[in-house]
């Protein structure tokens, strides 16, 4: 027989949720803090933001709910990462703070299968990300492996 | 929480992460070109990636003057890599290997070159064959002195040397990851095994395994060499002197070559059937060989025996002057399984009509076809085909 214990947590813009801790406990910086019993008020996390911790608790509570296949699963995960790279971004960055091992990998496969089959500048494209080479930078890269930038 | 969602600050070990899904050379050096610091949290040569799908490097006539020319299977698109090393035309490619290029040439030496990081690995010379008893520069067309098992000695030229004395030269790994590599020969017309360690200055025979020339493979820390009739000879060549034991099958009947292939779970025998063929063009007929068939046998050590496969399943093989290959088409988007890519690398007849033809291709063991590659349609003819193109693994270490 399993208590139903329920945690606070609290973010960065002050929303509450609670949470049980058999999923909470997903992540490994909650499940430290557990242990060392520190938890009888709510847990701040100042590093996440309520639309942000909104998203991982659906992750959480699809990946802990009974009776639900792989293929179910499977298809959650790419519904769930059908998002605009600035989510993406920001799951990521709290999966990181939160230690969810899991959820991070999760993330980072789905970053790595938007740079898959793409030239550099499609992937700057891709994620608004600025080149910061200089030209004489480029040309040197470039050259190391030209073949691979024809 | 972050206010402006920059990418390239992530974390280095998130990135690190990242790049450790990409499979492809091609993507993780796309990576690498995004932003500064992206590049500078990953290293230069990445040391996880799997086995990279073959290119095949075609033939000087095809390439051009940004280099030889690597045809990508997937893509359709020619890579160029600039080879001179082995554009030299003293010099006859003689093994493809984890990713390097065996070279020997008429001087005599040999040696091997990564084309990715251009790295060169020099490998004992001709000379150093316990079989070759002389080399005289000055004997114009006799340089080399050999002795046969028989004890009698005879004489090579440079061309005939570098041309026929080498069959294959197979590598246990790339040098850059593994200083302590082993090569491995096969003497085309004595059927020797001989192999050196790295820093060995000669080449050592392998007399218990003389014969087992067909193919010869290495994986799990042995080297498996095959014979014309199925047997197998596994050669430990971990300790001082080569340690022999026999895998002993029924004898293999028909077929005019065979290979040996490790897929993940089993040990593969597959046998080359040709025919000869009348090449009729350009006013003239060459007598050529031309590939019609491939059996693919599993290894049953129960037995031991091999055993007929009808299907390859997902395995895609690369055969020929290679080191052999298999790997499984679900890893690389746009490829099929049950398919066996194959070149040309047995018969210098097909080399001495003016007009002959490559024999390369795949054979589809579902139904027994055999189809050319985009790049090479069937009974194209062009000069100047040397040398046949090769199964070459990109490797970046």
């Amino acid at each position: 027989m399993s208590s139903t214990k329920l945690l606070t947590l609290k973010t960065s813009d002050g929303e509450e949720f609670k949470l049980d801790e058999a999923v909470a406990v997903k992540s490994q910086a909650i499940k430290n803090m557990v242990e060392d019993d520190c938890v009888s008020n709510a847990i701040p996390l100042p590093n996440v933001d309520s639309k942000t911790m909104t998203k991982v608790i659906e992750y959480w509570k699809k990946h802990s709910e009974e009776g639900v296949s792989k293929d179910q699963l499977n298809d959650f995960d790419k519904g769930f990462l059908e998002v605009h790279h600035s989510v993406l971004y920001d799951l990521l960055l709290a999966a990181n703070y939160l230690n969810d091992k899991e959820l991070v990998d999760v993330i980072c496969q789905e970053v790595a299968d938007r740079i898959k089959g793409k030239t550099p500048e499609e992937i700057r494209k891709e994620f608004d990300i600025k080149n910061d080479f200089t030209p004489e930078e480029e040309e040197k890269i470039r050259q190391e492996n030209a073949w691979a930038f024809d | 929480m972050s206010v402006d969602h920059d990418w390239s600050e992530l974390p280095p070990e998130l990135l690190y992460t990242i790049v450790n899904n990409l499979t492809n050379l091609n993507d993780y050096l796309h990576f690498r070109a995004v932003c500064s610091t992206w590049r500078s949290s990953t290293p230069t040569t990445p040391k996880n990636l799997p086995i990279q799908l073959p290119w095949l490097m075609l033939p000087k006539n095809r390439s051009n003057l940004h280099g030889t020319g690597f045809f990508n299977l997937v893509n359709n698109k020619l890579h160029f890599l600039s080879l001179p090393e082995a554009s030299n035309h003293r010099r006859r490619r003689c093994g493809s290997s984890n990713g390097w290029l065996i070279i020997v040439d008429e001087s005599p030496l040999i040696f091997m070159i990564n084309p990715i990081t251009k790295v060169t690995v020099n490998l004992p010379p001709v000379t150093e064959f316990p079989n070759v008893v002389n080399f005289d520069f000055y004997s114009v067309g006799r340089e080399f002195t050999v002795r046969s098992l028989g004890g009698e000695v005879y004489t090579r030229s440079l061309k005939e040397m570098r041309d026929s004395f080498i069959r294959k030269v197979v590598i246990s790994n790339s040098p850059s990851r593994d200083p302590n590599f082993i090569a491995m020969v096969i003497l085309n017309e004595t059927g020797e095994l001989a192999y050196c360690k790295n820093g060995e200055n000669s080449w050592r025979f392998i007399d218990d395994a003389r014969f087992y020339a067909e193919d010869v493979i290495y994986f799990d820390g042995l080297f498996y060499a095959v014979h014309k009739s199925g047997e197998i000879a596994v050669c430990d060549l971990s300790g001082g002197s080569p340690s022999v034991s026999f895998i002993e099958t029924p004898r293999q009947i028909g077929g005019d070559m065979q290979y040996l292939v490790k897929t993940n779970d089993e040990l593969l025998l597959v046998t080359r059937f040709l025919e000869l063929d009348i090449d009729a063009a350009y006013h003239q007929l060459d007598v050529v060989y031309k590939t019609v068939e491939f059996r693919v046998f599993r290894l049953d050590l129960d037995g031991p025996k091999w055993e007929i496969m009808n299907s390859l399943g997902d395995n895609m093989l690369f055969l020929g002057e290679n080191s052999s290959l298999a790997l499984l088409a679900s890893d690389f988007p746009g490829c099929e399984g049950n398919r066996i890519y194959f070149t040309d690398d047995y018969c210098e007849a097909n080399y001495d009509g003016v007009n002959g033809n490559h024999d390369l291709g795949y054979y589809n063991l579902e139904d027994g076809s055999i189809e050319a590659l985009s790049c090479y349609p069937r009974n194209s003819h062009s000069m100047l085909r040397w040398p046949p193109p090769i199964w070459f693994t990109p490797n970046p270490c």
